[in-house]
């Protein structure tokens, strides 16, 4: 269980005309496989609706809702949100069926706030017209960035002629690039993440918004948000615990665990060979024909 | 030939318009109004005048405060000056935010039996247990500071100031005179207001609670879990070489004897339930330096974020909703024993561990390795009285339990149980003030959401949640008021619970894509073509009206 709660529509995977089965790569030359072992989606396929992206946001799930689907987080959690998609001024498409409106999402947040359950936030979102959609936020602690402006199209970066398909786009691609070499110690600041795709290699202008961040990106580390690096503590204190009554105490019986000796015996049995069952004797049928 | 009333092309124009006129009446008078209560969303209603009441109340927490002489030689005017000056130190900052805290005194002489008591103790813990057998009630809040006098037999000479283990500081007075009582003075004050009581953390708790931010970072309220009904502990054991060290650990005689007094002392106010793991296989990934003068492996204060990331998807998931704590138990790898952890002195800790705020702790245990000629995997056990030792006092940080240092004083060792009954009564204030706060917000902003978004549904059992909530925040306040702790650390929970479950309610989610104008489009198509035949009708009605008006005049 991480703290990642990823929503996609799944659907490429496992589709018949990937050639490389359960394996999404980054470019075409097939670099880093993005979902790899350590990938867990939690939405998938019809769970990805506007509803449920709210009520993940919220916090209102019903209470069916398993602990890897909820947004655990409290006041002091930085969140990370990135959104991808297609999207217009004021929207972003879910699934061909339905729209977020930025409206929503900046009721979304202010609902988060309210409740205390973000210290930070750290918004990205990588579609056409993408800065139309943190222009409408107004809670405190959102740092916002969109891969390009209103009335500019993100543009894909290049085409797996094996699939067919354009496999990342461009923003994406640079920032992944950069997020590539932050190891978890780096003290890389956010600022320079911030700088990552200049209109030369994105041909759409990335928007920053910062006005309602506090902190000063140039102070931020992006460890903060990305890598989940914790705050740790030394702790050197005990409480002194009183140990009286021990050697009779403890009885073999209570205990699960055997010695050597009494083991052997356990052992003994748990060691009997697994064989298959009998089969039933086809041979003998087919023989007889 | 007779012209029937029925043929004449009049009567056809008055049946046409009283037939236009009934229609328009039924649909004005009967059809409108109904149209607007079915399409009405359904909305219990909430007591928002008083939750709004509730949110601008101040909150008053009383502390008693017993003073007991037992020095009958002490003049009552002295006494009397001692308390008004006791009083005046205890006052003073007491919140901003809408919390204050009143400190209640009475000062009164020993009984007889206290004195016969304090004659027959031969020390301190004596006379602590003794005058603790004497009372009969549970005193949740009620500290009591007894003043004895003159006595080297009790108070040896080491330090004059002796806590107890349940509510009581015995101080020692060495003359009945004014100036050392009021010498007493400044020693009481820290004691009673930053120790006992620590003002300063629960105004700043209540404050940011109550949604207020603070942009300085303080470590002890980072530290601690947020207020829950209950609590779930897993203690984890990672052996990454079971071919070379079979590690054994009777953590459930661990759990029972040394984590169990602590869980009951707490059960009626928090449940707390621990599961335990052992995992295999299992390293943290980091490169620790080695310390060439005595062979040790450390690791610095700086190494220690990035070790409990890449472990934790694999202590696993669980599945209740309560706020999980993690104690990990490391066994170093024999390349890397033994593994310490040094602070900035580059002093190894004496406990070598560290905690991470919110989540847990990681005890790095050395096991000392096998002999040349051992059988592999070679038995060995891990010290449950000293994991614990160190587990119990992180817990006791992790849960909100107070780490104050007493540097004059003598304080009492805690039975197994690890809590000292001050120290139990600090958290229920805090946690109590903590759910109040808390509570209030949620329903304050609860209100102010429903009230803006007219589109949300407010069903039946959220109304009765918030109601409940709300009872229950008023019982609070006057129980915080007669400083009745337990009582009111209860009816905070209540509180807490019944507000979480009335704002996280799923069913409070706006209807999506029906805003406003967009109700124009939807019933503009159905009602537009009935209603423009209807309204001409109407128009030629009034006409036909004003038309036979005329012809009567004339």
């Amino acid at each position: 269980m991480d703290q990642i709660i990823l929503m996609i529509a799944d659907d490429m995977a496992c589709n018949p005309r990937n050639p490389r089965p359960a394996m999404v790569f980054n470019n075409a030359n097939e670099q880093i496989n993005v979902y790899g072992h350590d990938v867990e989606v939690d939405y998938r396929g019809y769970e990805v609706t506007v509803e449920n992206f709210i009520r993940v946001m919220t916090g209102r799930l019903p209470p069916s809702t398993p602990r890897s689907k909820r947004l655990l987080s409290d006041d002091r959690s930085n969140i990370l949100v990135y959104m991808t998609g297609h999207g217009g001024d004021g929207f972003l498409k879910f699934q061909d069926a339905e729209e977020i409106s930025s409206i929503e999402l900046a009721d979304a947040f202010e609902q988060m706030w309210q409740k205390q359950r973000y210290h930070e936030v750290l918004f990205i979102i990588d579609t056409c017209q993408a800065e139309s959609m943190y222009q409408k936020l107004y809670s405190p602690n959102i740092l916002g960035v969109a891969s390009s402006r209103v009335g500019e199209d993100s543009l894909s970066h290049h085409v797996d002629s094996a699939i067919g398909v354009y496999v990342i786009d461009r923003y994406t691609y640079y920032a992944l690039e950069f997020l590539e070499k932050v190891t978890p110690e780096s003290k890389k600041t956010l600022s320079q993440f911030l700088k990552v795709c200049p209109k030369s290699a994105c041909v759409s202008t990335v928007g920053v918004r910062t006005d309602l961040f506090q902190r000063d990106p140039k102070k931020v580390l992006v460890t903060d948000f990305f890598g989940s690096v914790r705050n740790v503590e030394l702790s050197p204190y005990t409480v002194t615990l009183n140990d009286t009554g021990d050697t009779g105490d403890s009885a073999a019986s209570d205990r699960e665990t055997c010695s050597a000796d009494s083991c052997a015996q356990k052992k003994k049995i748990q060691r009997k060979k697994m064989s298959y069952v009998d089969q039933f004797p086809v041979e003998q049928f087919l023989k007889r024909r | 030939m007779v012209e029937t009333k029925k043929s004449s092309p009049r009567y056809d124009k008055s049946t046409q318009v009283y037939s236009a006129l009934g229609v328009a009446f039924v649909c004005i008078v009967i059809g409108v109004p109904l149209w607007w209560k079915t399409t009405e969303t359904y909305r219990v209603s909430l007591p928002y005048s008083h939750i709004a009441e509730l949110a601008a109340k101040e909150t008053i927490c009383s502390v008693d405060v017993t003073i007991v002489i037992f020095d009958e030689r002490i003049d009552k005017k002295d006494l009397s000056l001692f308390g008004e000056n006791l009083k005046e130190a205890l006052e003073g900052t007491s919140g901003s935010s809408g919390l204050k805290i009143k400190f209640r005194g009475n000062l009164r002489d020993a009984y007889e039996d206290e004195q016969m008591i304090l004659k027959r103790s031969l020390n301190l813990e004596d006379l602590d247990r003794e005058i603790d057998r004497e009372k009969v009630l549970e005193e949740h809040g009620k500290y009591s500071f007894y003043i004895i006098p003159a006595n080297d037999k009790l108070f040896p000479g080491t330090s004059d100031i002796y806590i107890g283990r349940r509510r009581n500081v015995y101080l020692h007075m060495k003359s009945p005179a004014l100036e050392d009582l009021n010498r007493l003075v400044p020693i009481l004050k820290p004691i009673i207001r930053d120790k006992f009581v620590n003002v300063a953390a629960l105004v700043k708790t209540f404050e940011s609670a109550s949604g207020a931010q603070h942009l300085e970072t303080d470590k002890a309220s980072m530290r601690a879990v947020h207020s829950n009904p209950g609590y779930d502990v897993t203690f984890t054991l990672l052996n990454p070489q079971p071919d070379i060290l079979n590690v054994q650990w009777d953590i459930k005689r661990g759990v029972e004897k040394f984590l169990q007094p602590f869980i009951e002392k707490l059960m009626q106010f928090a449940s707390i339930t621990v599961k335990s793991q052992m995992l295999y296989y299992t390293r943290l990934a980091f490169k620790p330096k080695h310390d060439k003068n005595n062979g040790r492996y450390f690791l610095k204060q700086e190494d220690l974020p990035h070790l409990i990331n890449p472990i934790e998807a694999k202590l696993g998931s669980h599945v209740s909703n309560n706020p999980n704590l993690n104690f990990v138990v490391y066994i170093p790898t024999r390349d890397q024993s033994p593994l310490h952890i040094y602070d900035e002195k580059d002093f190894p800790t004496a406990t070598n561990s560290f905690l991470s705020p919110r989540w847990g702790g990681v005890l790095l245990h050395n096991m000392p390795s096998p002999q040349e000629n051992t059988t592999l995997p070679a038995q060995v056990q891990v010290d449950m009285k000293a994991m614990m030792e160190v587990f119990l006092a992180q817990l006791k940080m992790l849960l909100g339990f107070p780490q104050a240092a007493f540097p004059q004083a003598d304080v009492a060792l805690p039975d197994n149980s690890g809590i000292l009954l001050w120290e139990l009564d600090y958290w229920l204030r805090y946690r109590t003030l903590e759910n109040i706060a808390s509570s209030t917000a949620t329903l304050k902003s609860l209100a102010q959401l429903l009230e803006q978004i007219g589109n949300i549904v407010i069903n039946d059992d959220i109304g009765r949640e918030v109601q409940h909530a709300v009872e229950e925040i008023d019982k609070c306040h006057t129980l915080l008021k007669q400083n009745k702790l337990k009582e009111a650390f209860l009816s905070s929970k209540e509180a807490i619970v019944a507000s979480e479950k009335a704002f996280f309610d799923p069913s409070l989610l706006e209807l999506l894509y029906f805003p406003e104008d967009q109700k124009f489009a939807i019933y503009i198509p159905l009602f537009l073509p009935i209603s423009i035949p209807v309204f001409m009708s109407v128009i030629q009605a009034i006409k036909y009206f004003r038309g036979k008006d005329k012809e009567k005049k004339e």
